[in-house]
């Protein structure tokens, strides 16, 4: 009889050790869905324009990452190399390509790190300029 | 107070927002390796997502995590010369600056794996929206 009863009151203990553990748990998930419900209500209010420009930019394409990494180690060398040899002062008395090396340096200093656009004006420079 | 299919679309946009931002990572960290390894790049730089400053918030900002941070792996403390030409690089592709405005990023963060000292700047002054740029010409 007291075996008996001494089961049950640890059987009881037991049950209200895993209520208490159950509770706690369901406070943190509340907690939680309340966070998450003012976040949705009050914070990111993503009206229509939001929308839109976002729908817009991602549309725009993939992104030449090639391009990123290989221009932030090399282009500031080409940059240099070609701003010296087509500045328009060394075709002096030919105007045309004073003209054409007027353009490719205005070019040059918009292009200027981008290794991809520098190289695209180097072959118009060979070609053009003769450099 | 908004409806549910209001803060249904919201749901979807934020973990379309997540997968956005890590496939950029991912594409970012890529194309790093591949650059290191064909021998373009002297240095692996790897992307990741970091706390960024508070003070560059804007209206499509991150609520927790808001930096784009680029660390390069060279083994030595990268000049501030070669550390500002990074930025400019990244910040001169106009697409890119877009894409990492609207995905919630407000700071760009370049700083090697040595030392203590990088740079931090504020995406929103480069970015051109509905302008166009240099990509679109």
């Amino acid at each position: 009889m007291n075996d008996s009863l001494q089961m049950a009151a640890d059987s009881l203990a037991q049950a209200s050790q895993q209520g208490n553990s159950l509770n706690w748990w369901m406070i943190i998930a509340i907690v939680e869905l309340v966070i998450i419900v003012v976040l949705l209500l009050s914070k990111g209010k993503t009206d229509d324009k939001k929308r839109s420009i976002k729908r817009q930019v991602r549309e725009e394409g993939d992104i030449n990452f090639g391009n990123v990494i290989a221009s932030s180690f090399g282009a500031k060398a080409l940059y240099d190399e070609l701003i010296r040899k087509c500045h328009p002062d060394r075709f002096a008395p030919d105007e045309e390509k004073v003209a054409i090396a007027n353009d490719i340096t205005e070019r040059l200093g918009k292009y200027k790190h981008d290794l991809e656009k520098l190289n695209e004006l180097k072959e118009e420079a060979i070609d053009t300029l003769g450099i | 107070m908004p409806s549910f299919a209001n803060i249904w679309s919201r749901i979807v946009e934020w973990f379309q927002d997540r997968q956005d931002r890590k496939r950029l990572l991912l594409g970012f960290n890529k194309s790093a390796k591949e650059a290191f390894v064909n021998g373009y790049a002297p240095v692996i730089l790897e992307a990741r997502v970091s706390k960024g400053n508070r003070a560059y918030k804007h209206q499509f900002s991150d609520s927790f995590n808001s930096g784009f941070r680029i660390k390069a792996h060279a083994g030595y403390q990268l000049s501030k010369n070669d550390t500002i030409n990074i930025g400019k690089v990244v910040l001169s592709n106009d697409l890119l600056v877009r894409r990492l405005v609207v995905l919630g990023f407000d700071t760009l963060e370049v700083h090697s794996d040595v030392g203590s000292h990088g740079c931090q700047w504020q995406l929103h002054d480069f970015i051109m929206i509905g302008q166009g740029g240099q990509d679109d010409e």
